[in-house]
C-alpha cells in the first residue's frame, strides 16, 4: 500500500503535535501606534464602547489582512467554533481590562455564527476619506492600506450595514494618523507615552475636507496630513473619569465632531446629535502566556469515567450474549 | 409460543422484568439532548455518549426496534466525519500559531467571491474544533437513538391526545413497514434454504420477492381487518360542524406555532410575533385537541403503569437538563472551550455530576423483559410484543410459501 508510509506519518504528525509541542513560542510585539504615518500603515481601532470601554487605537504596517493587522496592532481575537479563526467573535486587549475577550463566553458561546444583532462589525476608511464603508467580507479578507483607518464596532447592523447600533458614531478621521512621518511612540512593554497625536480636528472643517478629497481625487492621503492638535476646547486630556479603566497609556478624551449628514454614498458615520466624549486608548501589546496548555488531569479523570462507564457497558453486552 | 422471561442485566434478577412507560424513557432522552445542546465540551460528550450507551446496553428490549442502536452511533460516525472534511475543504483560516498538520491545493476564488475558500492549509485546531461540532449533533443523534431504542412506539402511541390518535397509528404502521419487510425476506429465504432451492441468481430472487409480495399484500389484509374491527377512522357522534371548527383550530394554531418560533429565533421580528404568538398558537392546539379528542373514544387494553422507576428516570432526564442550564453562567467557557490556542479541555464539575446522574437510569429502570430463545432461530424474529396487545398481526401467523 503506497499511501501507507504517508497516512502513517501524518498521524505521527498529528500525535506529536498534540502531545510533545504543544504551543510553539509566538512573536511577541505591536507595532507602536507611531509608526502608523499619513501614508504607511494602517490604524486599526476596536470600539469597546458596548461595555463601556474606550476605543483602542492600534497601528500595523504592511499586514496582509485585517486579522493580521489586529494582532499586529496587539489585539487578541477568536473565531466562533463554526467558522474558524476568520470571523472575529471576541476582540480584547491589554489596554481594556487587561485584555479580557468580549463578548465574554457567558453573553456570546461563540459556537455559531453570532446574531446580526450583537457582533463585532468591520469598517474600513481609506486614505483621505472621512466616511466609513461597511466590510462585508471577514478579517481574513480585505488587504488594509497605506494611511487607511479600520474599525471594529461591537452591535447590531443590516445586511448593508446601513442601519443598526453598531454604524460608527466617530468620524474616520478623529481615529486617523495625523503625522506625516514616524513618531516613535510607546514601545511595547516600554513605558507608554503621549506621541501620537490623536486628531482633533474642527468640526465643520475636517469631515468636509475629507469628503470632497474623497470625491475629488481619488483620495490619496494629502488632504489629512494636517495636525490639529490644538483645537481650543476640542481636545480634552481627560483624567481617568471610568472607574473601571485599567492603567492606559495615554488617554485621551475628545468631542465627538459634528457633521451635517453623510454626502458620500458609503455611510457617513458621525451622527450629527452629539457632543459625547470618546475616549481613546493606545493599544498594548499582547501578553502571551507561555504555551500552558492546561493541565492534563480533567482529561485523565474524564477517562477514568469513560472507562467505568464503558465497563459496565461491555459487561451488560456479554451478559446478554451470554444469554442468546 | 413459549416466552420465558428472565432478567439479565446490571442490578438484581430479583426484579420483575416489565417494560417502562415509554414517555419515562423519552423525557429522559430529551433531557439529555437538551443538556448536550449546552456544551461542545467533547470531554462532557463523550460522558453523555457512555452514558447513553451504557443505559441501552442494560435496558434495551430484544424488539427489531431496540437493536437500531448501533446505526445511530453509525450515523453520529459519519456526522463528525463530514463535519471535518467539510471544515478542511472550506478552509475558514489559519490563526496565528496555530499547527499546520498537511495543506490542501487551494483554488483561488474571483475577488467577488472571495467570502469563500477553497482548500489551503488545514490546521489541528480547525480540526479538532470541527471534530467537537460534529460531536455535538452526533451525541444528539445518539440521544434520540437511545430513545427510539428504549421505548416501544407503539405503546407511546398510546399517550397521544384522542384527536391524534388516527394520525399516530398511521405512522407507526408506516415506520414498521421495513422491519417486517427485512423480517420476510428473511423468512421466505430460509424456508427455501430448507426446501434445497437455489439462493442465488434471477430465478432465486423471482422465487424470493413473490412470496415476499404476497406475504406484505396478506399481512394489509390482516392489518385492515385488525383496524376495522377495533373502530378505526370511524366518525363518531361528531357532527360536519364541529369537526370543521376543530379543523380550523388546529391550522390557525399550527401557524401561530409556526409564527411564534420564528419570533422567538430571529431577533429582529417584532415583539408580539415571538411569545405571544407562540402561546395563542399552543392555545388555540390544545382546543382543536380537546374538541377533536372528544369523537374518539378509546378503551385501554393493559394500561402502561406510571410508577416510581418512571418518575425516577424521567426525574434523571430533568434534572440533568436543570443543572446544565443552570451551569451555563457559571462555567460557560468550560462549556465550550477554544481549541486555538490549543489546550486540555477542562471538566466542569457540576455538568460531569449532573451527566452521570443521568446513568442512574440504568440502575432504576426495571429489567426488560426477555424472551428465551430456543435454539432455532426461527423464534429469534418472532416479536415479543405481539402479547402486548397492538394492532399488529402475528406475522408468524402468515402462510410460509415455497
Amino acid at each position: 500500500m503506497r499511501t501507507r508510509p504517508r497516512f502513517v506519518a501524518a498521524s505521527l504528525t498529528l500525535s506529536a503535535a498534540l502531545l510533545l509541542v504543544p504551543i510553539a513560542a509566538r512573536p511577541v510585539g505591536a507595532d507602536p501606534i507611531g509608526n502608523c504615518t499619513t501614508t504607511a500603515g494602517t490604524i486599526i481601532a476596536v470600539d469597546f464602547a458596548h461595555w463601556g470601554g474606550p476605543i483602542v487605537r492600534g497601528c500595523g504596517v504592511g499586514q496582509p489582512n485585517g486579522y493580521a493587522l489586529l494582532h499586529a496592532a496587539g489585539f487578541s481575537t477568536a473565531g466562533d467554533n463554526h467558522d474558524g479563526p476568520g470571523y472575529v467573535c471576541r476582540l480584547g486587549n491589554q489596554a481594556f481590562r487587561s485584555g479580557t475577550q468580549y463578548p465574554t463566553p457567558t453573553e456570546d458561546a461563540c459556537i455559531v455564527t453570532p446574531p446580526s444583532t450583537a457582533y463585532w462589525s468591520y469598517w474600513h476608511a481609506p486614505a483621505g476619506r472621512n466616511t466609513w464603508s461597511y466590510s462585508s467580507l471577514g478579517a481574513l479578507n480585505g488587504h488594509p492600506q497605506p494611511g487607511e483607518v479600520d474599525l471594529w464596532v461591537f452591535g447590531g447592523t443590516d445586511v448593508g450595514g446601513t442601519t443598526g447600533s453598531a454604524v460608527p458614531h466617530i468620524s474616520p478621521d478623529s481615529v486617523r494618523a495625523h503625522n506625516a512621518a514616524p513618531t516613535g511612540g510607546p514601545r511595547p512593554g516600554g513605558t507608554p507615552t503621549t506621541r501620537a497625536r490623536v486628531p482633533t480636528a474642527t468640526a465643520p472643517t475636517t469631515p468636509i475636507a475629507g469628503a470632497s478629497i474623497a470625491r475629488g481625487s481619488n483620495g490619496n492621503g494629502t488632504g489629512a496630513t494636517v495636525e490639529p492638535a490644538t483645537g481650543p476646547g476640542r481636545s480634552v486630556s481627560s483624567p481617568s473619569k471610568d472607574p473601571t479603566r485599567p492603567v492606559t497609556p495615554t488617554t485621551r478624551s475628545i468631542l465627538r465632531p459634528k457633521e451635517t449628514g453623510s454626502t458620500g454614498p458609503e455611510r457617513a458615520s458621525p451622527s450629527p446629535s452629539s457632543t459625547v466624549a470618546r475616549r481613546f486608548v493606545d493599544a498594548l501589546p499582547a501578553v502571551h502566556t507561555d504555551g500552558s496548555t492546561g493541565s492534563i488531569v480533567p482529561v485523565l479523570i474524564g477517562a477514568g469515567l469513560l472507562l467505568l462507564l464503558g465497563g459496565g457497558t461491555a459487561g451488560a453486552l456479554w451478559r446478554r450474549r451470554q444469554h442468546e | 409460543m413459549t416466552t420465558v422471561t428472565r432478567a439479565y442485566a446490571v442490578s438484581d434478577s430479583r426484579r420483575v422484568p416489565r417494560t417502562l412507560h415509554p414517555v419515562a424513557w423519552w423525557v429522559w432522552a430529551l433531557g439529555l439532548a437538551v443538556a448536550v445542546n449546552r456544551t461542545t465540551n467533547p470531554l462532557l460528550l463523550l460522558l453523555v455518549l457512555a452514558v447513553v450507551g451504557f443505559v441501552v446496553a442494560n435496558r434495551r428490549t430484544e424488539a427489531p426496534w431496540a437493536r437500531a442502536f448501533k446505526y445511530y452511533l453509525a450515523l453520529a460516525v459519519v456526522v463528525i466525519g463530514l463535519r471535518v472534511v467539510f471544515r478542511s475543504v472550506f478552509g475558514s483560516g489559519v490563526a496565528l500559531g496555530d499547527h499546520i498538520m498537511f495543506r490542501l491545493p487551494s483554488i483561488a476564488t474571483p475577488s467577488w467571491y472571495s467570502g469563500v475558500r477553497l482548500g489551503g492549509p488545514v490546521s489541528l485546531e480547525a480540526t479538532l474544533s470541527a471534530a467537537a461540532d460534529g460531536l455535538r449533533l452526533g451525541t444528539l443523534i445518539c440521544c434520540i437513538g437511545a430513545a427510539n431504542a428504549l421505548a416501544n412506539p407503539k405503546r407511546a402511541l398510546r399517550v397521544l391526545p384522542g384527536a391524534l390518535y388516527e394520525l399516530g397509528v398511521a405512522v407507526v404502521v408506516s415506520i414498521s413497514v421495513a422491519p417486517q419487510l427485512v423480517e420476510s425476506v428473511q423468512r421466505v429465504a430460509r424456508a427455501r434454504r430448507l426446501r434445497a432451492g437455489r439462493s442465488k441468481g434471477l430465478r432465486a430472487l423471482r422465487s424470493v420477492a413473490i412470496p415476499v409480495l404476497e406475504d406484505a399484500l396478506e399481512r394489509s389484509l390482516l392489518l385492515a381487518a385488525a383496524m376495522d374491527s377495533r373502530g378505526y377512522g370511524r366518525a363518531g357522534p361528531a357532527t360536519r360542524a364541529s369537526r370543521r371548527i376543530t379543523a380550523a383550530l388546529m391550522v390557525t394554531g399550527m401557524l401561530g406555532l409556526c409564527a411564534g418560533a420564528y419570533g422567538l429565533l430571529d431577533g429582529t421580528a417584532p415583539r408580539y410575533l415571538g411569545l405571544p404568538a407562540i402561546l395563542a398558537g399552543a392555545a388555540l392546539c390544545c382546543a382543536g385537541l380537546v374538541l377533536g379528542g372528544r369523537r374518539v373514544t378509546r378503551s385501554h387494553y393493559r394500561p402502561d403503569p406510571w410508577r416510581a422507576p418512571e418518575w425516577i428516570v424521567a426525574g434523571c432526564g430533568i434534572t440533568t437538563a436543570v443543572l446544565l442550564y443552570a451551569s451555563t453562567r457559571l462555567s460557560a467557557a468550560d462549556l465550550n472551550p477554544t481549541f486555538s490556542p490549543l489546550h486540555f479541555p477542562a471538566l466542569p464539575i457540576v455538568p460531569t455530576i449532573a451527566i452521570l446522574f443521568a446513568a442512574v437510569a440504568g440502575f432504576a429502570a426495571p429489567p426488560p423483559r426477555h424472551p428465551h430463545r430456543p435454539d432455532s432461530r426461527e423464534y429469534t424474529s418472532r416479536r415479543p410484543e405481539v402479547a402486548d396487545g397492538t394492532l399488529e398481526p402475528d406475522p408468524a401467523r402468515a402462510p410460509v410459501p415455497a
